[in-house]
């Protein structure tokens, strides 16, 4: 059969051939070309759908002609037409109990599929590169005073030289990006410009070592020349209104530079560790040593028979020869594939993943998968031994065992299957809905394959036979005697009871973590920075135009609205840690020995005021004072112990880079100024603001919308070019956490799931429980006992479960909240609280799920339950 | 007993010999539905023929393709003499049953 043939089968039919072939492979071939045959003869006369099920339901009939090794026709007694009918029967009675089951499942199922789909999205990231596992990016690994510095930049000569040095390497890209400022962007139809981000400037090797996947342009050449850009997809419809009309265009950046659109190509897949919107050629105004200068991202792609790990022994030596004797520099070749998830470097292009993040989300699914599993277990049992007269029956009328162990097992496969199939409609239609959760699109590759399908129904096929198949073999095994027996005890249910347990167990955990998370995050927003942004709003400045010379009249003009409280210029903002200068400071006093290694704002007047940071010591800068304007700098509290100031007198610091010492004129106590992720550093305030950075301007509450409007006009007199753009700074810190709300999210919903599914189980086991309890509580009744008395009775057990699943769990989850919050410099601690209300609730939930099942029990009439004795 | 055939088995190698040379999978099951109203899954059709086939009460081979099948061969059953001697048995050891049943009941 040729492949077109085999592409235009739908999936059912090859379903239904893969299962004839796998049931039946000596005469597959001679049963396929039966079915084929009358199918093409249904397909006439019922049409396309009828045929493909009677298809299928004739490839399931197959199932008979399985032989064991000795030629024994296993199922020699299945007839699925009666089987199955005997199954729809007992489903459809027991209705409540399928309804049960099924949803219990499909949630379950949808749950760890999203999580699979989730975890196996974020293993993805840059693999959709042809070369992505012989692409490597050139990191530094600045080892300081015992501290490791590991950055994701480099400086554009060493991608270069790398691959000039080593035959082994194919090819090299350099990638610098405008350091977290959006562009300004203007076209023939577009003359006001707009705002953009994802700007980069990369080598005309950049389509030699990365794929792109051009809609226009010749991939080869696009970026050769100066000036030229490629654009995306949605760029070039924002700007040109469609890709081809793109071409040839003039787009202008910053009203600076003018590039010529050479290429347009489809949106970068969203599992990138970078997204670039518009790629503009670094030959633009630059030269080979410009260019090798340059800060930013370098990429080298290793040929196939490279080895890696040789080409980053001989680095250093590499480094020796560039660089002088006593360079502390080391460079080392970093696989792309290990970017987003397994490496914590600083100054990464974008937000990268956290591996211990998806490990506790894999944890999850595990456990959901669980708890779903055991849930249909218990279901099953408990249901089941409703059912055990009727069993008793059919053995006392002859039934094999294997055949009632087939029947059972059969309906406990079509629960599966029927609880597959709803789940994996559910999955399709939520896709939208938890890609809004997790913040980004699910790799959903393969999953409409028919392997994957393959995999999903025989998965369903496994589980259902082993879930339903305890409390078949269980059930098939008793003696019919026994069942009638009126002694017949239950056992001890020492299973079901484990199961319950361990249900309530996994509840804990995931009740627990979802409350650490939470409240850590919650930690994150109510943590005092140290400072006060909540009318902080930020004009970037990242450009050098008109405003940058008229700065002081645009100042001046702006603080006369009484609304606006101060403003401050800033090299960076809190939290821009890919735009701060990092530099050695000593005490004036001191040797080389006592020198601390710093972060630095680079700022002017009024920054400790537009912060709402505090002064503990000293002052803040002064405009009357003239030392001010230069000789004098702000230190936080950490710098201060670290240099050793224990006060204010005769604090002067000395940098390399300054020819005078400086005087330290305030001690500020410290803040946040980088994230939460990592403990607060010393920090150097200078007062001496570039004509580029953020402006931050601090507002009072009232009359907010004329502020802003008069700030806007204010612009314009200013900045004609340019559209004013600004942000409030709470906004931008909030930002900053998107990926840990995402994943607080996704765990909060699935834990959620989890307890419900959980609390299925609960139900049911509660109600094999009571029926079995009925006489006794009757009869208890008939002695006196009050419906309280019964209920505590009954509940009591329950209780117990709950009480030593907690006990058992509690380390583990204790142990793996400890672990997850390790990643957090600032975190909170893990109070006893957190696992008294995840226990409570458990208990709770458990409580009132068992209690109407046990309050109908407690009031039944005895005499109903007695009847029959 | 010795040759022992099933109702179905027996019901399967009758049609085969009604067909003569025609009988392969999906006419076998239409003359039986013709003939009996019986309607056979594939399965337990092809579980029929692969243990007749295996007792040597039919012997089969292959036929030409045809493009209904989807460029399948077909695959044809006939008849052999073990087959139809046990099928002859069958009948008479029916008719001879029959036989005593009906005098039986004549002269009972």
């Amino acid at each position: 059969m040729d492949n077109s043939q085999k592409n235009g089968r739908s999936l059912l039919r090859r379903l239904s051939f893969g299962l004839i072939e796998w049931l039946s492979p000596e005469i597959a071939e001679n049963v396929k070309g039966d079915l084929e045959e009358m199918y093409y003869r249904r397909l006439k006369r019922r049409g396309k759908l009828m045929a493909e099920i009677f298809l299928f339901w004739e490839s399931i009939t197959c199932l008979k002609l399985v032989r064991n090794r000795k030629g024994m026709y296993l199922f020699q007694f299945f007839d699925p037409n009666i089987h199955f009918k005997m199954s729809w029967r007992v489903l459809i009675k027991n209705r409540s109990y399928t309804l049960i089951n099924v949803a219990g499942l499909s949630i379950g199922l949808i749950a760890s599929l999203f999580i699979f789909l989730y975890v196996k999205t974020e293993h993805t990231y840059d693999q959709y590169h042809d070369q992505s596992h012989n692409i490597y990016r050139v990191v530094y690994d600045l080892t300081e005073r015992n501290e490791k510095l590991p950055w994701a930049i480099s400086k554009g000569k060493w991608a270069r030289m790398i691959s000039k040095e080593y035959a082994q390497v194919e090819g090299y890209v350099n990638i610098t990006p405008t350091w977290g400022s959006k562009s300004l962007l203007k076209s023939e139809t577009i003359t006001d410009g707009l705002y953009e981000n994802g700007f980069v400037w990369a080598d005309p090797t950049l389509t030699s070592v990365f794929d792109f996947q051009f809609l226009a342009g010749n991939p080869e050449t696009v970026l050769d020349d100066p000036n030229t850009i490629i654009i995306s997809k949605s760029i070039a419809i924002k700007y040109f209104g469609d890709v081809n009309s793109a071409m040839g265009k003039t787009l202008n950046r910053d009203n600076e530079t003018d590039y010529k659109v050479t290429g347009v190509y489809e949106q970068m897949p969203s599992n990138s560790h970078f997204h670039a919107e518009l790629i503009a050629s670094l030959m633009t105004g630059t030269t080979q040593e410009d260019r090798d200068k340059f800060w930013g991202y370098g990429y080298v792609l290793l040929n196939e028979n490279a080895d890696p790990l040789a080409v980053n022994e001989s680095l250093p030596s590499l480094v020796k020869a560039h660089m002088p004797e006593n360079s502390l520099l080391k460079i080392w070749l970093q696989p792309l594939e290990d970017i987003y998830l397994k490496s914590e470097l600083m100054y990464e292009f974008e937000p990268v993943g956290n591996l211990t993040t998806t490990r506790l989300l894999s944890g999850v699914g595990v456990f959901i998968l669980l708890i779903a599993c055991f849930n249909f277990i218990n279901l099953s049992t408990a249901y089941g031994s409703r059912r055990i007269k009727e069993i008793g029956i059919k053995k006392v009328l002859g039934a094999y065992r294997s055949n009632l162990v087939k029947q059972l097992v059969l309906e406990s496969i079509i629960i599966t299957t029927v609880a597959m199939v709803v789940a994996s409609i559910g999955t399709y239609l939520l896709i939208p809905f938890v890609e809004s959760l997790a913040g980004k699109s699910l790799d959903l590759t393969g999953i409409l394959e028919y392997r994957f399908l393959l995999l999903v129904f025989g998965l369903a096929f496994l589980l259902g036979i082993l879930a339903g198949g305890y409390p078949a073999f269980y059930l098939a095994s008793l003696k019919p005697k026994k069942i009638f027996d009126k002694g017949h005890s239950r056992g001890k249910n020492l299973l079901r009871k484990s199961l319950t347990v361990f249900q309530f167990a996994m509840s804990i955990t995931l009740i627990i973590g979802s409350l650490v998370i939470y409240k850590q995050l919650r930690y994150f927003q109510e943590k005092d920075m140290g400072m006060e942004p909540d009318q902080a709003l930020v004009i970037p400045l990242d450009y050098s135009d008109n405003l940058g010379k008229n700065y002081r009249a645009f100042r001046e003009e702006l603080l006369r609205n009484p609304s606006i409280n101060s403003m401050s210029m800033m090299s960076n903002l809190p939290g821009e840690l890919i735009r701060m200068w990092t530099g050695d400071v000593r005490p004036a006093n001191g040797t080389e020995e006592d020198a601390v290694r710093t972060k630095v704002f680079t700022t002017d007047y009024d920054f400790v005021r537009t912060l709402g940071l505090t002064i503990t010591e000293g002052r803040d800068f002064s405009r009357h004072i003239v030392s001010d304007s230069s000789l004098s700098v702000l230190i936080n509290k950490t710098a201060a112990h670290r240099l050793g100031f224990a006060d204010l007198e005769n604090a002067f610091i000395s940098v390399k880079q300054k020819e005078h010492d400086l005087r330290v004129i305030g001690i500020v106590e410290d803040f946040h100024f980088a994230s939460l992720h990592s403990e607060i550093e010393p920090l150097v305030i200078y007062n001496n603001p570039g004509p580029k950075g953020k402006l931050v301007v601090s507002l009072s509450t009232e009359n907010l919308t004329s502020t802003l409007e008069y700030i806007g006009d204010t612009w314009k007199n200013y900045e004609p070019d340019r559209p004013l753009e600004t942000f409030f700074l709470n906004e931008y810190f909030n930002q900053k956490y998107t990926n840990e709300r995402n994943s607080m999210n996704l765990i909060i919903s699935f834990t959620v799931l989890a307890v419900f599914i959980a609390c299925l189980g609960l139900f049911g086991l509660a109600t094999y429980v009571m029926h079995g309890r009925l006489k006794e509580v009757g009869i208890r009744k008939v002695f006196g006992a009050s419906v309280v008395r019964l209920f505590t009775l009954l509940a009591s057990e329950f209780v117990l479960l709950v009480l030593l699943a907690f006990v058992l769990i509690s380390p583990l989850a204790y142990y793996l909240a400890d672990l997850w919050l390790t990643d957090f410099a600032y975190r909170i601690s893990i109070d006893f609280w957190i696992f008294g209300v995840a226990v409570l609730f458990v208990l709770l939930l458990a409580l009132a799920t068992v209690s109407y099942k046990s309050l109908y029990v407690a009031k039944t009439n005895p005499t109903k339950v007695l009847a029959d004795e | 007993m010795k040759n022992y055939l099933g109702e179905f088995e027996e019901l399967i190698l009758l049609t085969i010999g009604v067909l003569g040379s025609e009988a392969y999978g999906v006419s076998i099951k239409d003359e039986m539905l013709e003939r009996t109203s019986k309607k056979p899954s594939i399965g337990a059709l092809h579980t029929g023929l692969q243990r007749l086939e295996i007792k040597g009460y039919i012997q089969s081979w292959e036929g030409g393709a045809t493009a209904e099948r989807g460029g399948r061969k077909k695959r044809y059953y006939k008849l052999t003499n073990l087959g139809m001697e046990t099928l002859k048995n069958a009948h008479e050891l029916r008719n001879q049953m029959f036989d005593d049943l009906t005098k039986l009941a004549w002269n009972g």
